[in-house]
């Protein structure tokens, strides 16, 4: 099983963060994002994913 | 990822008519030697064999002319093969490329060793997650030479950057996006009824929406309107004929016929209604329908069978009566013979639960009356409907015999009933274009959506669900923007990160092996640029190749062999003793190719390690150019060749 290198942990929990979505989103993100690292990843996961982002919720601009 | 290299073996490759390389350990042959040092003079196939480790690897289909410039040119032969053997995550794997050297081609197969019957593949057959990451740029990390060390601090190629993204897997990230558009187009084409994607064909939709309420609200108040309308003219209508009434019965002329007329009107309709009644009855029992179906009837219940009872719940009575000592009609039971006809004889009384419902309708079939004519009784009624509305023309008639001034009265009464009446029959009539639900109707009489409320309302609904599946899309394309830069974001911030710990990393390593800080990588830009320099030796692009190399494979989750061809070149002794130091810590398995001049400063690193092995393969001109194998320590230490230069 890969694991989520560290880097791209914070680089998650930043960009998170920046767009002000919820903890939820974050979690959701980081599954998805080490199941496709390791070749599992799932439509409808993304899907999930996608509807829960809050829109206009976005504190700052990103780089 | 975990690889492990075991062994290489060659057949008819240039000057290889048979080699075999082992790379695995005599004691375990599971596992690899830390370090194969592999010396092998130029010319004798160090090139060749480091293509070839990075063709098959990836699984590359080599061209005709590639295919054949294999092709032995000392002695003949069709057919040539080059494999190597390896473990993947602690899984045996035998691959292979077969070269056919008349036309050129070749193909790969596969197998896997230690599987029941060899499960062997005719082509390139490796897991799927290890071909997604065993690309031609990726074995280029680990197949390594000179060119790639060049390549990474080229301004004009990208190679060390594209090579943080795979190895860290973010190029697979960018893929996400690819598969949130195919969603977005996927919910597109199931929205049928709808074709709005934008927030402006949003807008126009709600506004539809909202004109279609409106126009509901005013078409409910309308009817409204209508009825009290309606409500009112009935009202007055009334109170017309009252007073038309009164004119009548308070006038000494007239006023006993219209009592009596008035009396004998009351009594039909009374007469009326009871008719009325009495035929509804009659016509809501099925056997009254018609004389015929009557008969019918009668006849169905004669031919059912005699009437039996349900097993289930009777069988017990029987059973019962047979213990009695008298039966039901009175008579003794005194003896077994008795009993046993009881219970006998039961079985003819005696049926399957569906019994009950047979026995429900011979009951019904048995309460049939017998036809009644219903021609009396229609004539009565079409008798006295004759009756009273001739009666009604007589009480019309009386009023003739009122003076001219009543008569004057009775006149303007009834012209503002008619006109009234006329209203209320215009009035009904737009109530009913309004109100209709019946579509024959509607289309009869061309009613649309801004004159009846039933097409407003299916309208309406209509235009709502193609809001809410509008709506949906909509906020789902946003959304799928919003993750789209939330995913480039978590790249382009991870790969900021990543590099910057590479580089701090790098330059540590940099420093232990050149000792000094003329070379400082800076950033990372497509390719590593090293701060205050434009151009670095030969040396030193090899020293920061082996340090972000090195850094680069620290923290991935791949674990690969590094296999390296000619690893310290124009290095110095001082640099290649700091490089010989460093990367075998760097690497579960390192396979080096070298020549003798590289072996000083190098190799007295290396030696310190307990598992290294030390082969020398060259070509015994003596013997028309017959290679040789040797795993002497000693003499790989002492062997030298003729053909060997550093290339600078």
């Amino acid at each position: 099983m890969i694991e989520l290198n560290p880097r791209i942990e914070e680089a998650i929990k930043q960009v998170v963060s920046r767009q002000n979505q919820s903890e939820h989103v974050y979690s959701m993100l980081k599954n998805l994002i080490i199941n496709i690292f390791n070749d599992n990843e799932d439509i409808l996961e993304i899907e999930q994913l996608i509807r829960a982002l809050k829109l206009n919720a976005k504190k700052g601009d990103d780089t | 990822m975990n690889i492990k290299l075991l062994r290489l073996d060659f057949k008819n490759i240039r000057d290889f008519s048979e080699l075999t390389i082992p790379l695995f350990m005599k004691e375990d042959v599971d596992s690899p030697y830390h370090i194969s040092l592999i010396q092998m003079p130029n010319g004798t196939g160090k090139t060749t064999t480091i293509n070839l480790l990075r063709a098959i690897m990836c699984g590359e289909l080599l061209d005709i002319e590639t295919v054949l410039s294999y092709k032995p040119t000392r002695y003949e032969c069709k057919k040539g093969y080059f494999g190597v053997l390896l473990t993947i995550d602690n899984d045996y794997y035998s691959l292979s490329m077969h070269f056919d050297y008349d036309n050129g081609f070749m193909k790969y197969e596969t197998s896997r060793p230690k599987e029941v019957g060899g499960g062997k593949s005719y082509s390139y057959d490796l897991p799927s997650y290890i071909r997604n990451v065993m690309t031609k740029n990726f074995t280029r990390l680990f197949v390594f030479d000179g060119e790639f060390s060049e390549n990474i601090l080229n301004k004009s190629k990208t190679e060390a950057e594209s090579s943080i993204e795979f190895l860290y897997f973010l190029d697979r990230l960018k893929l996400l996006k690819v598969k949130a558009e195919d969603l977005l187009e996927k919910k597109r084409k199931s929205a049928k009824d709808t074709k709005v994607h934008t927030q402006q064909g949003l807008t126009k939709l709600e506004t539809e929406e909202k004109k279609l309420k409106n126009t509901l609200v005013s078409l409910n108040e309308q009817l409204g309107n209508y009825v009290k309308e309606i409500d009112d003219n009935t009202s007055e209508i009334q109170e017309l004929e009252e007073k038309n009434e009164k004119l009548l019965s308070e006038n000494k002329e007239v006023q006993a016929d219209y009592i009596k007329i008035t009396a004998e009107i009351t009594n039909l309709e009374n007469d009326i209604k009871n008719e009325t009644s009495k035929m509804l009855e009659i016509l809501r029992t099925p056997s009254q329908f018609s004389e015929k179906l009557n008969h019918k009837l009668k006849d169905l219940l004669k031919n059912m069978t005699k009437l039996k009872l349900p097993r289930s719940v009777s069988s017990g009575f029987f059973k019962e009566l047979s213990e009695e000592d008298e039966c039901i009609c009175g008579r003794p039971i005194h003896n077994d013979l008795i009993k046993n006809t009881i219970l006998e004889k039961s079985e003819q009384y005696l049926d399957d639960d569906h019994t009950i419902t047979l026995n429900s309708i011979k009951g019904a079939l048995r309460r049939i009356t017998n036809y009644k004519e219903l021609n009396y009784l229609t004539d009565n009624l079409d008798s006295s409907i004759g009756r009273k509305q001739q009666l009604i023309q007589d009480k019309e008639l009386l009023k003739i015999k009122l003076d001219e001034k009543d008569q004057e009265k009775a006149k303007t009464i009834s012209d503002n009933i008619n006109e009234l009446k006329n209203n209320l029959i215009d009035l009904n009539l737009c109530k009913s274009y309004l109100e209709t639900k019946d579509s024959a109707v509607q289309k009869e009489w061309n009613l649309n959506v801004s004159d009846n409320i039933d097409l407003c309302q299916k309208e309406l609904a209509k235009k709502r669900k193609n809001l809410a599946e509008a709506t949906d899309t909509v906020t789902l394309s946003n959304q799928v923007t919003l993750f789209k830069k939330i995913i480039k974001n978590i790249v382009s911030t991870s790969i900021i990160k990543i590099k910057e710990d590479i580089i701090s990393k790098s330059n540590i390593r940099v420093f232990q092996m050149m000792g000094n800080d003329d070379v400082i990588l800076d950033n990372i830009e497509g390719c590593i640029y090293v701060k205050g320099k434009k151009n670095v030796s030969q040396g030193q692009s090899l020293a920061v190749a082996y340090a972000f190399l090195s850094t680069l494979f620290e923290d991935s989750p791949h674990k690969v062999p590094f296999i390296i061809d000619s690893p310290v070149g124009s290095l110095d002794l001082k640099v290649r003793r700091e490089v010989s130091n460093l990367i075998p810590d760097l690497f579960s398995q390192l396979v080096v190719f070298i020549i003798s001049s590289e072996r000083d400063g190098f190799v007295d690193g290396i030696e310190k390690y307990d598992d290294v092995q030390f082969l020398t393969i060259y070509k015994d001109e003596r013997v028309s150019g017959k290679t040789v194998f040797n795993t002497n320590k000693e003499f790989f230490k002492s062997f030298h060749s003729d053909n060997e230069e550093v290339q600078v």
